[in-house]
């Protein structure tokens, strides 16, 4: 069998490479310099923007939302309930799936209808959820989404004539936001003069005191959202200032350190 | 013929390219969205004031751009220097686009409207002159890489479909920084961090991080193998050569002509919505498209060999005139109806994509032809000036695209939805068909225009040898008269 010969390489023509060490010293040192420039940059913007490194921007966004704008939901997302989930997935795993029938429904409608429909159940539930926050005096997170849900689920039953199926839970958290959304509006306090003063940071006694002080119902809390007493790293107490019709209101709020971010501690409250 | 490329520059190229464009591909959506959403969120500045004088900035941006190919082209030419004349500019051009790139995305704390308009006028005026800067010249490096047209074809052939990779190169940055953050910070608090437009920050420094390195192995690996002429030629003169050299124009024309090819992107949504039955299946649209958009540059390297620019260039745009004409008729035929059209549009939808490999690499392989033409002609060689005319045209047309489009929208009375509880409203079949027209006829019209121009280029075949052969004999000629000096 003839032995098959080797394909000769192509002639390749080298050029002048005067400029190859300066190039690749250079090179080196343009790479190094954009990574130096790039770290601190980004690190200088970051920390300035980030709010969650502040404890006054915390405690700012969480009374705003609270208070002020009577969001209590949206408001959780600066407390120490939310370590690393979302909240939204939260509601949806713990309160809203559970509730759902399997299957899905068969009934077409066209957008217009659909959208007909859903108008009824916003209108209804939108009233439902004043109701809770007004006649639930506690608001705690556990009873304004038991209590929701149960509704939505017997609503829709009764306006779109069939169970509402596991295909409903989008529809179900945007009504849920549209309703707490709703509810801010026509209920926001016209506050003005909003500010926040940190009124003690504690020292590391203190905060070692602060962790050990923690109520059984505390820890519970705090276990239940994975959030271990020892992760504690700092406290500060701050307090909420504003000003509605001349009347000064002052709300203390307490925030604890975890990791590099500080959270509202929802067991002070 | 000789071969002066070594094997690893090919690559290099490849990879310089793949670097820019993962920039100059991420900042125009991305920035737009961070000036919109997020630069001034928290002060006093009406955000709807900030959206009304946007398309302003852009404008204005567009104008600076359509400007700066030129002026750099005329520069790139008129640059002599031991890198030689189009390396410089990338290499030296790279730190200060990085740095202004990231400093797009760096708002100044201000409560003041104006100033806040004033920043954004003049840092996203100057991100586009700069990144011109760097990116006209990498662009027409192929035209100067090797004297031999066939490896230099292959050379603008990988290095376009690398340009083409990098360019959707931050639609995977995003996300993974996303993943990063959510690891970092924690779930919700990436969502705070992402309401003040911080993951687009960084981001940005993932790109620029690219765009250094991988410029930089350019840089160091590859080299200028074309001697450049040393005549200096005036403005008037480059410009005119623009204007008035029958092939670069012809070329440059077919941005011109077909500029409505690109309109199909204006609906894709709709199209997704209405005839697909959900708006995920936008992403659905894009990728088959995307992916026949790299199988189609494979493809057409390949028919470069075999048949020559322009045949390729013509038998391209027919076929795929012919696949949106096909896709049309199909989804007439099947009917609006999502659960039925979905597969056969998708797959359709994949053979339309194979086209614009032809329209992403073909131009360039003409291009560098012309820049031998030219140079054949009178002496000089103008790399940078005549792929500075293509991308002045290209930015014409995209301009015009970007407002041909929306008045498409409103003369198919497309009807938007006044509830809040329906996003897309139900629309008229006169509509669905009019959008149909839009994502498939309609370019399929232009893409008849753009190839108009191309029946009067005439550098192929025994012309385009005898070109190559003579240039080789001048090159040789002047070499031998330089050593003998």
């Amino acid at each position: 069998m003839a032995k098959k010969t080797k394909k000769a390489a192509p002639e390749v023509v080298e050029k002048d490479m005067t400029t190859a060490r300066f190039d690749k010293g250079y090179a080196i040192a343009a790479f190094l310099l954009i990574v130096a420039f790039l770290a601190s940059v980004s690190a200088a913007y970051f920390h300035s923007r980030y709010l969650m490194f502040y404890p006054e921007k915390v405690a700012e966004q969480y009374c705003s939302s609270a208070i002020v704008l009577k969001d209590d939901f949206n408001s959780l997302k600066y407390t120490s309930l939310i370590q690393n989930l979302y909240l939204g997935d939260y509601f949806r795993e713990n309160y809203i799936r559970p509730r759902l029938a399997e299957g899905e429904s068969v009934t077409e409608r066209t957008p217009e209808e659909q959208g007909e429909l859903m108008d009824k159940m916003d209108e209804i539930m939108f009233a439902y959820y004043a109701d809770i926050i007004a006649s639930n005096t506690d608001k705690t997170l556990d009873s304004v989404l038991t209590l929701y849900v149960d509704k939505y689920v017997e609503t829709y039953e009764a306006v779109f004539g069939e169970p509402a199926y596991a295909s409903v839970e989008d529809d179900l958290v945007t009504c849920f936001e549209a309703g707490v959304s709703a509810y801010s509006e026509a209920n926001a306090l016209d506050a003005e003069n909003e500010t926040v003063e940190v009124r003690k940071t504690y020292s590391d006694e203190e905060v070692a005191a602060y962790r050990a002080g923690l109520s059984e119902d505390a820890r519970a809390e705090y276990a239940r959202f994975g959030l271990s007493p020892d992760a504690v790293e700092g406290v500060c107490e701050t307090q909420f200032s504003y000003t509605v019709g001349g009347e000064v209101f002052n709300v203390p709020c307490t925030l604890i350190k975890v990791g590099m971010q500080w959270y509202v501690d929802v067991t002070a409250l | 013929m000789k071969k002066y490329m070594k094997r690893s520059e090919v690559w290099t190229y490849g990879i310089g390219l793949f670097g820019i464009a993962l920039l100059t591909g991420w900042m125009p959506d991305y920035s737009y969205t961070f000036f919109n959403d997020f630069a001034f969120k928290g002060t006093d500045i009406d955000p709807a004031r900030i959206m009304k004088i946007l398309p302003y900035v852009t404008l204005v941006a567009g104008i600076v751009g359509a400007a700066c190919e030129l002026i750099i082209g005329i520069l790139v030419d008129r640059t002599r220097t031991k890198w030689g004349k189009i390396r410089p500019w990338v290499g030296f051009g790279i730190l200060p686009l990085a740095v202004v790139s990231m400093l797009v995305f760096i708002a100044p704390s201000t409560n003041n409207f104006y100033g806040a308009v004033a920043w954004m006028f003049i840092i996203y005026a100057l991100y586009t002159a700069v990144s011109c800067a760097v990116e006209s010249p990498a662009n027409c490096f192929g035209a100067c890489c090797t004297p031999n047209p066939n490896e230099r074809s292959d050379a603008i052939s990988i290095a376009s479909i690398f340009r083409s990779v990098g360019q959707s190169g931050g639609m995977v940055v995003l996300p993974a920084v996303g993943a990063i953050m959510k690891v970092a910070l924690g779930k919700e608090q990436f969502k705070t961090a992402e309401g003040q437009g911080l993951d687009l920050m960084l981001s940005t420094g993932v790109c620029v991080l690219g765009l250094v390195l991988f410029g930089m192995i350019f840089f160091t690996n590859n080299r200028e193998r074309v001697p450049y002429t040393t005549e200096r030629v005036s403005l008037w003169q480059s410009i005119k050569f623009v204007f008035t050299n029958k092939n670069l124009l012809m070329v440059s024309l077919t941005k011109f002509t077909g500029f409505g090819r690109g309109v199909y992107s204006t609906v894709s949504l709709y199209i997704a919505v209405y005839m697909l039955g959900s708006k995920d299946l936008k992403l659905g649209l894009l990728l088959p498209m995307g992916v026949g958009t790299a199988v189609g540059m494979l493809i057409v390297k390949q028919l470069l060999k075999k048949w020559g620019t322009r045949k390729v260039y013509i038998v391209c745009c027919l076929y795929g005139s012919a696949s949106l004409a096909v896709l049309y008729v199909v989804s007439r035929v099947i009917g609006f109806n999502p659960d039925v059209l979905m597969i056969p549009f998708l797959v359709i939808n994949f053979f339309v994509g194979l086209q614009h490999g032809n329209t992403n690499l073909t131009p360039n392989v003409m291009i560098a032809d012309v820049v031998d033409e030219i140079e054949w002609k009178t002496g000089k060689r103008q790399e940078g000036l005549c792929y500075a005319g293509y991308g002045f045209f290209s930015k014409v047309a995209a301009a015009l695209t970007k407002s041909f489009g929306p008045a498409l929208v409103t003369w198919s009375g497309y009807v938007q939805s006044s509830n809040m509880n329906v996003a897309y409203a139900t629309q008229s079949d006169d509509t669905l068909n009019k959008l149909l027209l839009i994502y498939t006829l309609i370019p399929a019209i232009f893409v008849i225009g753009q190839m108009l121009p191309i029946l009067f280029y005439d550098l192929t075949g025994k012309k385009k040898e005898r070109i190559t052969k003579e240039l080789a004999e001048r090159r040789a000629q002047a070499a031998a008269a330089e050593k003998e000096a």
